[in-house]
């Protein structure tokens, strides 16, 4: 079985309001900006559709800083013990 | 306190004038820029009355939508006897109250590709809204395809967003958001505040522009987290492969759609 990885991610926009806390940690097999999305999406229905798109991988309209930079690619591997933060897209206004 | 604090005339607007970033010639822009709001609902309600109580000289508001009860809790413009009324209209009513020297045109039609050069060429500044995905990428493409620049907020929960575009020079609305779900059809579950956050801050993003002051939010987002206090400037440099503004779209040279420039 593959070791898993364990980080903490911090949550703004939708996903601290559909998680209702503002951080959650996910363990996942490749610490990568992808798999760390996809753990987290899978953690709620609606915030799912907001941020896995109809193939399975991640939209883009989500943003995911790493160290406060955004990653160059959804699959780059993510130094251990990183400052992560997500926030999902948002498709309208109130 | 110094002389010129002093001799300062009282008038509407010089509280602003002082202000050493904009004074007076930062007013006389003001005063001489035209702005467009697409929508009048909890964001932009904020964001019309900064822009209205600031002198902006020419505002138009586009909206179809009618004022309904469950507006009332954001949409700031508005009270009960405004129910049923076009809401570009209930706006302009208001708002001219606020401020009589500002020309405001309320346009009821909703925002089609057929129509959208017609509404918003001869403006400064758009500021984006729409009642779907498509209408805000159409606006996006079409302030692209003018040059025109964009200023997109928004908000929901209680947490939002602003970001400006300058065509061509900067990441678009696309390049920040290239696959958005749709919206979900139903309601949207917003905490006032926060659409009153997102209007000013994006009222600020329309003052910058036109008075040509300070740092605009580009190529990325302000965004913040109500219940958490927190701001944070989300990076979102603009795409090569962006569908909009890329090196292979429709936009990526020169002004050529729906006829603008």
């Amino acid at each position: 079985m593959a070791k898993k990885t364990t980080v903490t991610v911090q949550l703004r926009g939708a996903a601290e309001a559909l998680l209702l806390t503002e951080a959650v940690e996910v363990s996942v097999t490749k610490l990568t900006p992808k798999e760390i999305l996809k753990a987290v999406a899978a953690q709620n229905p609606l915030l799912e559709r907001q941020i896995i798109r109809g193939d399975g991988s991640p939209r883009l309209s989500t943003k995911i800083l790493v160290n406060g930079q955004p990653p160059r690619s959804l699959d780059e591997e993510i130094p251990a013990g990183p400052s992560i933060i997500m926030s999902p897209s948002m498709p309208c206004d109130g | 306190m110094a002389k010129d604090f002093l001799d300062f005339e009282d008038t509407r607007y010089n509280r602003q004038e002082l202000v050493p970033q904009l004074g007076p010639e930062g007013q006389r822009l003001l005063g001489k820029a035209r702005v467009v709001v697409i929508g009048a609902g909890g964001v932009k309600s904020p964001l019309l009355y900064y822009l209205v109580a600031s002198g902006v000289g020419c505002i138009r508001i586009i909206d179809f939508d009618s004022v309904e009860l469950s507006n009332l809790n954001r949409q700031i413009l508005f009270t009960e006897r405004s129910i049923g009324q076009n809401k570009a209209e209930a706006a302009r009513d208001r708002l001219q109250e606020l401020n009589g020297e500002v020309e405001i045109e309320a346009a009821t039609a909703r925002l089609t590709e057929s129509n959208v050069h017609d509404l918003l060429s001869g403006f400064d500044v758009v500021v984006e809204g729409g009642d779907s995905l498509a209408t805000r990428l159409l606006v996006n493409a079409w302030c692209l395809s003018s040059g025109t620049p964009m200023v997109h907020a928004s908000a929901q929960y209680n947490y939002g967003y602003v970001l400006t575009v300058l065509p061509h020079s900067s990441a678009c609305f696309e390049c920040v958001f290239p696959d958005l779900p749709e919206g979900h059809g139903g309601s949207v579950p917003v905490f006032g505040v926060s659409t009153g956050l997102a209007g000013v801050l994006g009222a600020s993003e329309v003052i910058k522009l036109v008075t040509k002051r300070g740092r605009l939010m580009v190529d990325g987002m302000l965004t913040f987290s109500g219940f958490l206090s927190d701001f944070l400037f989300v990076p979102s440099p603009k795409r090569a492969d962006c569908g909009a503004c890329g090196v292979r779209s429709n936009n990526a040279l020169q002004p050529t759609a729906f006829g603008g420039g």
